[in-house]
């Protein structure tokens, strides 16, 4: 099994964290972090619960600090741009940047399409026509294999969905702001295994257009969907490897001990 | 509320966008400024709401 | 592994016992609950006969033009409860186009933006506001609100606005008005509008807000775009809770509307309302007619509580569907 399945013209980072540390409060929950992540790859962000790995991803589109007393320090470099540089606004570094978190959240009062179509329109103008609406809306859909099956009740409230199904709506709504990088929190935590596969298989989709990161506490998702793997342990990143080495012959004591059961 | 922020600049992919949707992404960083400016002016009236709703009280109190 | 229960083939006569008494206890529980359940109700429709059957011979009298006609003359027993009618919608109105965005102001401050050492003491002042008696209100309102308004307020709204040309505010003040007592209503709702919408702003999770925020929405634009709408039906009900005091309320508008059974379009002029009529005349109607008729407003005043809690139910029924 070669290394890295990335497609051969992706060898730029497209996120570079250097020496990244956050706290809440003065409880520090990511200390010191340097790791790259390639453009259009799949990257896994694995580790046991509360090592820092959800703050770290939460760092990467400025999610963090939207948390009272939330704190960072050190360089996220976006394509080369320091996010955390003065003059940057998280507004529009969230544009870039999507994010997916654990439990589905889709808007309870909206409808499907206006769901996907909320990143378009939550912004106070310049909303696209009705018609390119309608397109990014399709496409959106379309991307996160959702559309067969809501193509015909677009104007439902995305309440009547399934949870797998609410979970890709808002892998949709997070797409339709064509994002670089596509942030995933423990997606398919809340989701049952058929929902979880269909997830897994759209994000093996995505990643020839899409920049990933995945956050799971599952090892074998991290194994299946992603071409690197970091392990992090008590806020510290321990080591970052292709996927297939990481988990056959890892290079820290402590990622073997991780992935062989014997702690977390 | 007068600087607006450098826009960050991502790849193309391979896939072009759209002519429209450069346009769009193009009205999105000219209303940025716009949206900041809606958005401290509201957070400024909730503020001077619940400074309105204390009034009262005192008024009738001293 | 969950042990299974034991087989119930056999159950010691004990058991039994204590079965069959236990669903006797259940028995009788649901008698009596369902019973004072009942009372409720019960209790309303007694209230609406009772009034109803007080009102009755001006209802009879008088006919469906009670509800139309603006004349109120106990010497020549001739009654209408028009003025009254429109004096209480219109305050309770006005009463509501200020404190709703006020109220629902504050909640979002109080939830949003408020800094932890700041949001106790703010939510303390302003529900406080329901606990002052409404006669304090009244004189409040005639001691301080309505010169203010008079110096201060209209003069503002006339010359600086330029809105006397308007009907709404056309005409002198002289004082006691349907404006004052809009107002004074308005800070007496406030503190039940914003209490409910603070609650209903808090409980919204925080997914909500944070999908909003990773889509690239400003911290208003989440809150129009994603918090609002999540919590927009118990704010509704917030506003309707507002409503419902607005209407009845009697003391502290009986003291600053100026009682005059007129119907005038300007918000300067003074009117009356059916819960402060009726307070202010019970104690000395003169005659079986005139008390008839007060009975009668007091009905009119029951039937339109109802008619705005039923719409209320409904919108915030059809609100929730929606969603």
């Amino acid at each position: 099994m070669p290394p890295t399945d990335a497609s051969p013209a992706a060898t730029r980072t497209a996120l570079d964290v250097q020496d990244l540390s956050a706290w809440f409060g003065a409880q520090p929950a990511v200390r010191g972090v340097s790791v790259g992540f390639r453009e259009r790859e799949v990257a896994a962000i694995i580790g046991p619960s509360g090592c820092g790995k959800s703050t770290l991803l939460r760092c990467l589109n400025r999610m963090h600090e939207t948390v009272p007393t939330a704190r960072v320090e050190g360089r996220v470099l976006l394509f080369g741009t320091d996010v955390y540089a003065d003059g940057i606004s998280p507004i529009a570094l969230r544009r870039h940047v999507g994010m997916v978190f654990q439990r589905p959240s889709p808007f309870p009062t909206m409808s499907i399409r206006d769901n996907v179509a909320a990143g378009l329109r939550v912004r106070g103008g310049g909303a696209p026509s009705r018609a390119e609406t309608d397109r990014i809306v399709e496409r959106a859909l379309r991307r996160s294999a959702l559309w067969d099956e809501v193509k015909d009740r677009l104007k439902a409230s995305a309440i009547g969905l399934s949870g797998g199904q609410q979970q890709r709506l808002c892998i949709a709504r997070a797409l339709a702001t064509e994002p670089a990088v596509l942030l995933l929190d423990e997606p398919t935590a809340s989701l049952d295994p058929i929902s979880t596969q269909k997830v897994e298989d759209l994000l093996y989709e995505l990643r020839s257009e899409v920049t990933v990161v995945i956050v799971t506490h599952n090892m074998q998702q991290a194994a299946r969907v992603s071409s690197s793997t970091a392990f992090m342990l008590a806020g510290e990143l321990v080591e970052m490897a292709p996927t297939a080495r990481l988990f056959t012959a890892p290079a820290d004591a402590r990622t073997e001990a991780y992935i062989t059961g014997r702690f977390g | 509320m007068a600087t607006i922020p450098p826009p960050i600049t991502v790849p193309q992919r391979s896939e072009r966008p759209s002519v429209s949707q450069r346009a769009h992404a193009e009205r999105t960083v000219r209303t940025l400024g716009r949206r900041k400016v809606v958005n401290g002016l509201m957070i400024g009236l909730t503020w001077a709401a619940a400074l309105v709703a204390t009034l009262p009280l005192l008024f009738i109190i001293f | 592994m969950i042990v299974g229960p034991r087989p119930l083939e056999e159950p010691s006569s004990g058991l039994a016992a204590r079965l069959a008494s236990a669903g006797v206890g259940d028995r009788v529980y649901r008698v009596a609950i369902t019973l004072f359940a009942a009372c409720v109700p019960l209790l309303l429709l007694l209230i609406a006969a009772e009034i109803a059957r007080a009102a009755w011979p001006a209802l009879r009298t008088f006919g469906f033009g009670f509800l139309t006609s603006s004349a109120w003359d106990p010497v020549n027993g001739a009654f209408g409860a028009a003025p009254a009618l429109y004096g209480t919608i219109v305050s309770s109105i006005v009463a509501l186009v200020i404190a709703t965005p006020l109220a629902i102001g504050v909640a979002i401050y109080l939830s949003e933006f408020a800094p932890g050492w700041l949001r106790q003491p703010v939510s303390f002042l302003v529900d406080l506001l329901a606990a002052i008696p409404s006669v304090v209100y009244g004189l409040w309102g005639i001691f301080v609100l309505i010169p203010l308004l008079r110096t201060h307020v209209v003069p503002f709204l006339k010359d600086t606005l330029h809105l006397g040309a308007t009907p709404l505010f056309s005409g002198p003040n002289y004082g006691p008005s349907m404006l004052a007592a809009g107002v004074i209503l308005a800070i007496m709702i406030l503190p039940y509008i914003s209490a409910v919408a603070r609650e209903v702003l808090l409980a919204v999770p925080r997914s909500q807000r944070e999908a909003a925020l990773a889509l690239g929405a400003t911290r208003w634009e989440t809150i129009w775009g994603a918090v609002l709408p999540y919590a927009r039906s118990g704010i509704i009900g917030g506003v309707i809770l507002g409503l419902g005091r607005a209407l009845g309320e009697t003391m502290a508008v009986t003291m600053v509307i100026g009682n005059t059974h007129e119907i005038s379009s300007s918000l300067l002029s003074p009117g009356y309302t059916m819960a402060s009529l009726i307070a202010n005349q019970f104690s000395e109607a003169t005659g079986d007619l005139h008390l008839s008729a007060l009975m009668a407003i007091g009905f009119v005043l029951f039937v339109l509580t109802l008619v705005v809690n039923a719409l209320a139910r409904w919108l915030v029924w059809r609100v929730a569907r929606s969603a």
